[in-house]
Order: C-alpha cells, then structure tokens, then sequence
C-alpha cells in the first residue's frame, strides 16, 4: 500500500530570516572557539618555580599545591582530584663519578619496597629521551596508595602508577617522579610530558 | 387595548475564541507546581529531616526529575489537544531536544568543555564567562537548531507559538540532564528537587528569551542580528545563574565556617524565571500591541 502524505508547501524564507540563522550559526562557532581557548588557559595554564640553589627552573600546573619542606627539592599536587592527589616531584642527589643509574633505580626500589605497599617494578633501565634531547632513564612502577584523606575520612586504597626520570648533570643525579591514580595515569601523563618540556637545569 | 412595547436591546456581544493553547498559563502553572514541589521537599526533608528509606531514594528522585515533563503532558500537551487550533509537533520538538542533550550536548560539554575540571576554581567573572562559553552556549544553540529546523518557520502562525516551541525544546532538554544528574549522584530527594527545578528554570528562561528572537524574525523584520543577541543572552543567564546557584547551594570553605543556603538558590532560580518571563512576556504584548496599530492605521 501506498502512503501519499498531502502536506502545504513549505513556506520560504526571506533573506533576513536566513541571514539571522546564519549569524546564529557563526555566533556558535565563535563562542565555541572562544570556550575551547578558556578551558585551555585554565587548565594549561602554569606557575613557574625556580631554585637558584640547585640550578632548576620549572613550570608547574596552576592550582596545583607545591611542597619544598620535604627531603625533595620540590613537590606539586593535584589537590583538586577526588582520589589519589597527582603528583610530580623534583629529587636531586649527590653522585660520584661511579655511580650509575642502575644504583640509584636499586636503591629507590630498596626504600619504596619498604614503605609502600605491594610496590612493583613494572620496567626499570629503560633509555628516555628528555625534549632537550637529553638521555635519561626511566623506571616504572605500580603501588597502593591512599587517597590522603589520613584517619579523618574514610576511604579505599588506590593502585597508583608512577614514572621516575632519572638523568645525570655534573655530579648530582636529578630524578622527576610522576605519581597518578592507575585508572588515570594515561590522561594525566600529558600533565607530566607538558612538564618535562619546561624544565631546565 | 393591549399595548405592545418594543424595547431596543443590545445585541449580546461576541466573545473573541481564542483559538490556542495559553502559553503563559501552563508555563505558570507547571513552573509553580515545580516550585512548590521543590520548596515542599525542602522542608519535608531538611527541615523536618525526613529520612526516605534506601531502596526508595533512588525512584523518588527518577520521579522528581521526571516530573516537569510529567507537568509538561499534562498542563500543555493534553490542553493543547482540547484548543481549536492545536499546535502539530510539540512532542517530538520535546523528545528530539531530549535526545539532542542526551546524544550531543552532555557528551560534548563533559568530555570536551569539561567544566567541572576548571570552573569552580575560577574566579566569579571566569565563571560567569567560562560557563557562559561553555554550558550556555552549547545548551541554547542546540535547543534553538532543534526548534529551528522542526518547526520554524511553517508552524509559527502567532508570535506564541514560538514560546510554546522554545518551552517543549526546554522541558525536554532539562528533563534529560535532570535524569542524568540523578542517574550519576546519589543525592539527597530535597537537593534533587532543588536542582531539577534549577535546571529546569534555567532552560526555561533561555528558551523563552530565544523565542522572542524567532518569533521576531518570522513575523517582523527585525535586524539579522537580533536572533544572535537573544541566543546570546539565553547563554548569559545560564552563565551568570550557574555559578551563583551554586555558590549558594554549595557551602564555601573559610576560617568562618561554610554554609550552604538551598532556599536561596531555588529563590535565585525562581526569581531569574520569574524576571525573564515578565520582561518577554512584556515584550511579546508590546510587539503585539503596536502590530495591531499599524494594521489599524492601515485600514483607516
């Protein structure tokens, strides 16, 4: 069977009408482009930090919390996040001349084991390459951690995955450590690498 | 002798039909129901702290959230079937703007914009632009695409009908970011009224400031940029009711203490409502009114 729909001519539109809608349309792309570039200067947006003493100039997320009272040179955190607090540290170390990256990555799986539960090495000694085409090593990890709320709020423990950077300058070895909640490691790691292309030394 | 006296009466004068459905009424009733609503779960549930029982949380809260499209097929779909000239699509202009929020809108702005993660640690002019350029533009432009390529401008056939169009695209918007907010949060009945009739008054007011802007483009000559500046506007009022309403339902952290204030923030979306109707309602009556001068003038 056949459905001939009977239906009244569409009625047309004037210029104006059509030149209003267009302008409708063009109003929205700019106003979408516009809301793009504020989300991206709020969540870009950075706060340089820089330590003369130890030679380190970086740029860290805006709202992000920084610590230099800890045996770090510097600690930022995400303290915005529901779980586990995202975070990046700078750490440098006196070395000697025999010291290699394989005893320091030994010696950080030595003290982590320690005080972080079901701490794992996911790889270690792999060969990174810094944006200053520096060489540096990494090493990978996955442990259990907290969402810091300490013994004031409840809350399930979180697998964190971590990424220490490891690179030799003169004596002293600089190790940039990434800590992220494992379900968002990936996403955050853009943070970390936007990081890593800042920071001098 | 009989006398017959004849008197001279007034003919009984005709009363004008009007032929449609009242606009303003059911956008009144509907509202004030919601409002009332909302304000009655305040005090059952804060006030005299009611405690619903788990397993009936959740349903309570879908039947909150589903209650203004509930209102909507009651107060102006089934009235508009009872009007001498109903208006065709209301329905799928609601279920098309529910399925735009659905499909297009929320994915886009909490996976795109993704406002949570940068506004609310803004400062109050960030916020108000961030969730101007964000939320509102992006809620406002797909309500007026779907009206716009429904309805318009076949089915406008008075300047109301635009505002009839404009609210069934709100209601059925509002009423899927609604389900979404209560799908997602495990919120308390009071809070989710609270919100549903915020979400709701919100759509509502852009809506209704767009639908002037259309209906001025069909039936007027107005400048090609006047649309432009009412979807504008709709995106303002969502970006300044946004942050505020939020500041006051959300308690704030200091050395003071914080306080939350609920009431005010269904008063803030109330009155917003409120404001918006007034003043395009007044609007549409002015334009009305000096159409009708003109064609008078035309026939004398």
């Amino acid at each position: 069977m056949t459905v001939i729909e009977v239906v009244e001519r569409s009625e047309e539109m004037t210029q104006r009408q059509r030149w209003s809608h267009y302008f409708v349309l063009i109003y929205a792309v700019v106003a979408i482009f516009v809301g793009l570039q504020l989300r991206d200067s709020a969540l870009y947006a950075t706060v340089p930090y820089v330590n003369t003493q130890v030679g380190i100039r970086a740029y860290y997320p805006q709202n992000w919390l920084i610590d230099t009272d800890g045996d770090y040179v510097f600690r930022v955190r995400d303290m915005t996040q529901t779980g586990y607090k995202t975070t990046i540290e700078v750490n440098v170390i006196p070395v000697t001349p025999n010291t290699t990256a394989r005893n320091l990555f030994d010696n950080l799986i030595l003290n982590r084991s320690q005080i972080l539960a079901e701490f794992n090495t996911l790889s270690r000694g792999e060969p990174y390459m810094l944006p200053d085409e520096r060489e540096a090593t990494a090493m990978s990890y996955v442990f259990v951690g907290d969402t810091g709320g300490g013994v004031f709020l409840e809350s399930v423990p979180v697998v964190v995955e971590g990424i220490d950077i490891l690179t030799f300058e003169g004596d002293q070895a600089i190790i940039i450590t990434f800590l992220s909640d494992a379900d968002d490691y990936d996403e955050h790691l853009a943070i970390f690498e936007r990081f890593l292309n800042d920071f001098e030394f | 002798m009989s006398t017959n006296s004849y008197r001279l009466i007034t003919p009984p004068e005709e009363e004008d039909i009007y032929p449609y459905r009242r606009v303003w009424q059911s956008i009144a009733i509907e509202s004030g129901f919601m409002l009332a609503v909302a304000g009655g779960a305040f005090v059952v549930f804060s006030v005299l702290d009611v405690r619903l029982p788990r397993p009936l949380a959740q349903p309570v809260n879908v039947l909150f959230a589903l209650l203004p499209l509930g209102l909507w097929l009651i107060f102006s779909l089934w009235r508009e079937r009872l009007a001498l000239q109903p208006r065709a699509r209301l329905l799928a202009v609601a279920v098309i703007s529910a399925l735009v929020a659905s499909g297009v809108s929320i994915p886009f702005i909490e996976g795109v914009f993704q406002p949570e993660r940068w506004l609310p640690t803004a400062s109050a002019i960030n916020r108000i632009v961030g969730y101007t350029f964000t939320v509102g533009i992006v809620q406002e432009v797909l309500k007026y695409l779907v009206v716009r390529y429904l309805v318009f401008p076949d089915l406008f056939r008075t300047r109301l009908d635009a505002v009839a169009y404009c609210a069934a695209s709100a209601v059925g918007y509002a009423t899927m970011v609604n389900l979404q907010f209560v799908l997602s949060n495990a919120a308390l009945p009071d809070i989710v009224a609270m919100q549903v009739f915020g979400t709701l008054a919100i759509n509502l007011s852009g809506s209704i400031l767009v639908s002037y802007g259309m209906a001025e483009v069909r039936f007027d000559n107005p400048s090609p940029f006047l649309l432009t500046i009412t979807v504008a506007l709709a995106a303002l009022v969502n970006g300044v009711v946004i942050p505020i309403r939020d500041g006051l339902v959300n308690a704030g952290f200091s050395l003071r203490g914080g306080t939350s204030s609920p009431i005010l923030g269904l008063g803030l979306s109330a009155g917003f409502l409120i404001a918006v109707v007034v003043v395009v309602s007044f609007l549409y009556t002015n334009t009305e009114r000096r159409e009708r001068e003109a064609a008078a003038a035309r026939e004398v």
